[in-house]
């Protein structure tokens, strides 16, 4: 078997999976770029790898008062609640409250800070060794052929799986929120700190995404190398490629400990859409650090998946992304939505163009709501409009600043 | 449609309409308007004279995986926002804000219908040398406060 089929095969996550291999060849990772840290495999729940949760609350201690650290300590879910927000306030694109905005801007600052310092080592080893010609080698053919192979190859989860940590880091507020909604149970109730911690957590061990420390993708330098003869190159790249054919998939830095999370378990569906993440009864990407939750494709809490009597108007109206909304209220049931937000129909027209029904609602708040569907897909949209638009015509209008009326097709 | 059958399309027979069928427009005169999913194209004039190659050939930035707006072949540009609003205002009559001006891109010498591709919107290709302009929707959040439409 070939490099390249051993690399094809390794990617159909999660494959087999030997520790003690990939604890050696990490270890020769390591002796390569003249680092030394121990190995250690990331184990549910991470929180219970010291070296992990000092990490976490190194970066929890940068934030200021008022943020997630007096939550932690005042132990209060009302705080947490404002922490969450906080860090909710990370993507959001309209500036939030001045307060919160600076107070996610400094957590993000701090494990990013954190984040640096600890793979800095590594990142000023690797390129310490020769900077050029590891570029070179992640440029080569064969590493292009590799990288082609992961992208192109429909059967391969390793795809699947970045998606699910591009959708993750896109987005890393989300289990923020997955957690502010689980004040509703309980339990939850009684430990929001913890609830908060372990988000925050999954936050920062996620921190480097896979465009870091990917093993699919650092890896594939292994091929440059060999195609162009970069001995310097192999020596830190092949440890590597040889510990993701073994099973480890991504990599997490800490001052003395380099860890390593095993490949994760991938659901997917398959259709004319080619090939997305999504699974009915539980995470869509099941991993050691975070389980993501998928929704033909569109990543969602996870009570969304799994409990969805949990979601409630108000989770739905305060959503941002259009797209989840639109799932948050499938889930709901639109019929409910429509009952039980108290809206009323303003307007209804036939899009002849579109060879669709537009409707045009308002909620009980005065708010108004152009609902519409994709004529590719079908699927509804709850479009927040104006409180001047009375007709559908004028949502549109509105929505797509007056060009929808010079359109002529849309797909 | 007679109105009677448009009154039959009950809530289950809408959600079966699909228009994905890639398509090559033959013509796209300069004010031409296309919408594919969230993404609104618009044919302006010429190139702004400040465009600049971008890397990335994604026209919008999404979170939802599988959901990417992907020009296959043509070349891609930004551009200053300003330039691109008066490329769009001369070519439509319309002023859209700044923060829903997107890339620049212009359409292939041998266009197809597969260009401009996404995986679940009908793919769309434009006429040979087409320089388009992407424009971003806009809706309220529950502040109503105005925001892009993301998917």
């Amino acid at each position: 078997m070939t490099d390249l089929d051993r690399f094809a095969k390794a990617c159909d996550y999660p494959g087999t999976l030997s520790p003690e291999a990939v604890g050696r060849h990490l270890g020769a990772y390591c002796e390569a770029l003249g680092l030394k840290r121990s190995v250690a495999q990331i184990a549910r729940p991470w929180w219970r790898h010291l070296g992990l949760m000092e990490m976490v609350v190194e970066v929890a201690r940068a934030v200021p008062p008022g943020a997630a650290l007096a939550a932690l300590a005042a132990r209060d879910a009302r705080a947490a609640r404002a922490a969450l927000d906080a860090l909710d306030a990370l993507d959001a694109r309209d500036a939030l409250d001045a307060r919160d905005a600076r107070a996610a801007r400094a957590a993000r600052d701090a494990r990013d800070a954190r984040a640096a310092r600890d793979s800095l080592a590594a990142l000023d080893a690797r390129a310490a060794l020769d900077a050029r010609a590891a570029r070179a080698a992640l440029d080569a053919r064969a590493a292009r052929a590799a990288l082609d192979a992961l992208a192109a190859l429909d059967a391969r989860d390793a795809r699947a799986a970045l998606a699910a940590l591009d959708a993750r880091a896109a987005r890393d507020a989300r289990a923020a929120r997955a957690a502010r909604d689980a004040r509703d149970a309980s339990a939850a109730r009684a430990d929001s700190s913890y609830i908060l911690l372990r988000e925050f957590g999954n936050w920062c061990v996620f921190r480097g995404g896979w465009w870091t420390w990917d093993l699919a993708y650092i890896s594939t330098a292994h091929f440059g190398a060999k195609q162009l003869g970069k001995e310097n190159v192999a020596r830190w790249a092949s440890p590597v490629f040889e510990a993701f054919c073994a099973g480890a998939w991504m990599l997490v830095w800490t001052t003395d400990t380099i860890y390593w999370a095993q490949k994760p378990t991938v659901a997917i569906e398959r259709g004319a859409f080619g090939r997305r993440l999504h699974c009915e009864n539980g995470p869509a990407c099941a991993n050691e650090i975070e389980n993501i939750y998928f929704w033909h494709g569109v990543m969602v809490p996870a009570y969304a998946v799994t409990q969805p009597s949990w979601i409630t108007l108000a989770e739905i109206e305060s959503e941002q992304n259009a797209e989840v909304r639109r799932v948050l209220i499938e889930r709901f049931g639109w019929e409910r939505y429509i009952r039980e937000s108290g809206a009323t129909r303003k307007h209804r027209r036939f899009n002849e163009r579109d060879q669709q029904w537009e409707e045009l609602y308002e909620l009980k708040n005065g708010i108004r709501r152009f609902l519409v569907s994709d004529p590719s897909t079908g699927r509804r949209y709850a479009l927040g409009v104006p409180r001047e638009v009375s007709t559908c015509e004028q949502a549109q209008t509105y929505v797509s600043h007056g060009l929808d009326k010079l359109a002529i097709h849309r797909s | 449609m007679t109105k009677t059958a448009k009154k039959q399309l009950s809530a289950p027979q809408q959600e079966a309409i699909v228009n994905d069928a890639p398509k090559l427009h033959s013509t796209f005169e300069v004010g031409d308007v296309a919408h594919q999913g969230d993404l609104t194209i618009v044919r302006i004039k010429k190139l702004p004279a400040g465009a600049k190659p971008r890397a990335s050939r994604q026209l919008a930035d999404g979170d939802t995986q599988g959901s990417r707006h992907i020009l296959a072949r043509g070349d891609v540009f930004d551009a200053p926002a300003k330039q691109v609003q008066a490329s769009v205002r001369q070519a439509t009559g319309l002023t859209i804000p700044e923060q829903y001006l997107g890339p620049v891109f212009v359409s292939p010498a041998e266009p197809t219908a597969d260009d401009l591709t996404h995986p679940e919107h009908g793919n769309q290709g434009f006429p040979a040398g087409a320089v388009c302009a992407v424009v971003y929707q806009r809706s309220l959040d529950a502040e109503e406060r105005e925001a892009r439409v993301q998917d």
